[in-house]
């Protein structure tokens, strides 16, 4: 008997699923389409298996900056299939869902859409006016509960939206899609009922998230509120906000050692979901030494946001533990107060932005690059600045034990690079 | 009992004529080698035309240490257990200096002898080779021709020029001015 195949070391002789399988595994979109553009065969195979590639990471986008506009950005926004319209340069992106999803917002017109760089697809959604009665208002974020499919049914929309210029309020919208009909008519945005919430005007919300299929918000105080859709959807009656954890410093009064008394808690806030799949909450730690913050405003001779962003000087993350029967609501657990939540943080790296929040494993994305250490964190949103023409961004964070820059290649993002320096 | 007649020997043979004698349990982690001798359908020596020997020789390297785990994971206080760091740490060094034409062969050779861990191992060397390259690196590491028309290299470029900004690879051809 004789067991047998072809001979050839011929990498285009590979058994089409076996290529299939090694695609779909390629983490970034960009080295996606970058393989599907090496022969025939490939783009064939990868065009094939699209539908097949996983949860991809979001896409990576730098927020253009008031000095410089972003290539990539403007790309990003204007590669529209079968459209020359200009109004799509003016578009901002201001949400991500998995699969290579995108939320763009034109604030001029306060109309959302849905769309997907990678496949060309655009779900026009209805403007965002419709849910606040004003015909301006500013869209901070939107998330998306799972990613569509070409035919778009069955996804819902989260907003976070506010007056122009206003930080003061943030009010939520939701959107349900009517499935199988891709008549925008049918869907419209739909203005939450916030009342769990306190209505003290310092209160706003810091981010959204959908983790696990629900929708979370957090406010400025570290109170999380889960937003239950389903009985929306099922019932018929108005969504509601439910207050699934209330803010840190009930459970955290006791600073740790080594944190000095000098930090503080800031309002920039990011949920995010682990890759463990827990549910962290991202706090940005600020300098609460009066002297320090004015020290650096006269060194920076900066306007007061990039003072703001100076003063800020780590992160902490909390981990949120369900409730139980006994205690219905969860609480947020931090590294000092819990052993299993430290050892979580591991090797993961968490990318914390303004439209999309994400963690990923640094040493299934990094193998061949030397590892980032262990527990660092990487936030993004703050403080970021091009640090010359040639459109490489930096990125600085001092963490407790370790400060590293972080270099984004603008156009070929989403690829991230790493220059990592422990304090001495 | 002899320990030549408690364990039962099988014979393997390269597509250049090598043959390899292993063990019954190590040429049972191919699961296509296991399929054939439980039907007892294998003949003394068993072909393998699509394998060369420096490759059979590293798929049977595999099986061993595979045989080497499984057997004695029965026993408690097992110190051949590995921890899932020491199981990754270990593949990878398995896979440390393969080259592209050998893991073309091996991703091959463990797809047709169906052995799971050995295929993984191969699509993600690969995986890693090919993360964040361009087009014509990925083509040179692999010996593929670019068999697509400039025309149609030109407009897959264009779907998503983003993913090909700064390529500094890709010279666009005189043709397509």
């Amino acid at each position: 008997m004789t067991v047998g195949c072809s001979m050839m070391p011929d990498w285009l002789r590979l058994p089409e699923e076996l290529v299939a399988s090694i695609a779909i595994r390629l983490t970034l979109i960009s080295d996606y389409i970058r393989f599907g553009a090496v022969c025939t065969l490939w783009n064939s195979i990868a065009t094939k298996n699209r539908h097949r590639l996983p949860g991809h990471l979001p896409w990576l986008l730098l927020q253009p900056t008031t000095t410089s506009t972003n290539p990539l950005l403007s790309s990003l926004c204007t590669c529209k299939k079968n459209s020359t319209s200009t109004s799509t340069r003016r578009r901002r992106v201001c949400g991500a869902g998995t699969g290579g999803w995108l939320i763009a917002v034109d604030d001029s017109t306060a109309v959302v859409s849905l769309f997907n760089p990678f496949t060309g697809f655009e779900i026009p959604l209805p403007p965002l006016a419709t849910a606040t009665n004003s015909s301006s208002c500013y869209l901070w974020k939107a998330v998306l509960s799972i990613s569509p499919p070409a035919e778009y049914s069955g996804f819902v929309v989260m907003a976070l939206y506010g007056q122009p210029r206003s930080h003061k309020q943030r009010l939520l919208a939701l959107l349900y899609s009517r499935p199988n009909s891709p008549n925008n008519n049918d869907f419209s945005w739909l203005s939450l009922d916030q009342t769990p919430r306190v209505h003290d005007h310092s209160d706003i919300i810091a981010d959204i998230i959908c983790y696990k299929g629900r929708f979370y918000a957090v406010d400025n105080r570290g109170r999380l509120f889960e937003c239950d859709i389903y009985n929306h959807h099922h019932h018929h009656s108005p969504p509601r906000l439910r207050l699934a954890a209330t803010h840190l410093h009930e459970f955290h009064q006791a600073p740790a050692p080594e944190r000095k008394d000098n930090y503080i808690h800031g309002n920039k806030r990011y949920l995010v979901e682990s890759i463990q799949g827990d549910l962290l909450q991202a706090v940005v730690l600020c300098n609460n030494n009066v002297n320090i913050i004015r020290r650096l405003i006269s060194t920076h001779h900066a306007a007061d946001q990039e003072a703001a962003a100076a003063a800020e000087i780590g992160i902490e993350v909390f981990k949120h533990v369900k409730g139980d029967e006994r205690e219905e609501m969860g609480r947020w657990v931090c590294g000092a107060d819990d052993d299993e939540a430290a050892a979580g943080v591991g090797e993961q790296i968490l990318v914390l932005g303004l439209y999309a929040s994400f963690a990923f494993s640094a040493s299934k994305h990094f193998a061949d690059r030397p590892a980032p250490c262990k527990g660092t964190w990487i936030y993004n949103g703050g403080f970021c600045y091009p640090a010359d023409n040639s459109g490489i961004f930096t990125y600085t964070m001092v963490s407790r034990k370790l400060a590293f820059l972080m270099f984004f290649k603008q156009n070929v993002a989403p690829r991230l690079e790493f220059l990592l320096h422990a304090e001495p | 009992m002899s320990e030549s007649t408690e364990k039962k020997m099988v014979r393997l043979r390269s597509s250049d004529g090598e043959v390899f004698e292993v063990e019954e349990s190590v040429a049972k982690v191919a699961k296509t080698l296991q399929d054939m001798l439980e039907e007892d359908c294998a003949d003394a020596v068993i072909p393998i035309t699509c394998v060369r020997a420096p490759i059979l020789t590293k798929v049977i390297d595999y099986c061993k240490d595979q045989v080497m785990i499984s057997s004695s994971s029965s026993t408690t206080n097992n110190p051949n257990e590995r921890t899932e760091q020491e199981r990754k740490a270990w593949g990878q060094k398995f896979m440390e200096g393969v080259d592209s034409s050998t893991l073309c062969e091996l991703l091959v050779a463990s797809n047709f002898l169906n052995i799971e861990g050995l295929l993984n191992l191969g699509v993600d060397k690969m995986v890693s080779m090919i993360q964040g390259k361009y087009p014509q690196e990925i083509r040179d590491m692999f010996n593929v021709v670019n068999d697509f028309t400039p025309e149609e290299e030109e407009e897959i470029r264009n779907q998503n020029a983003w993913a090909f900004e700064r390529d500094p690879y890709y010279k666009k051809r005189s043709s397509s001015k």
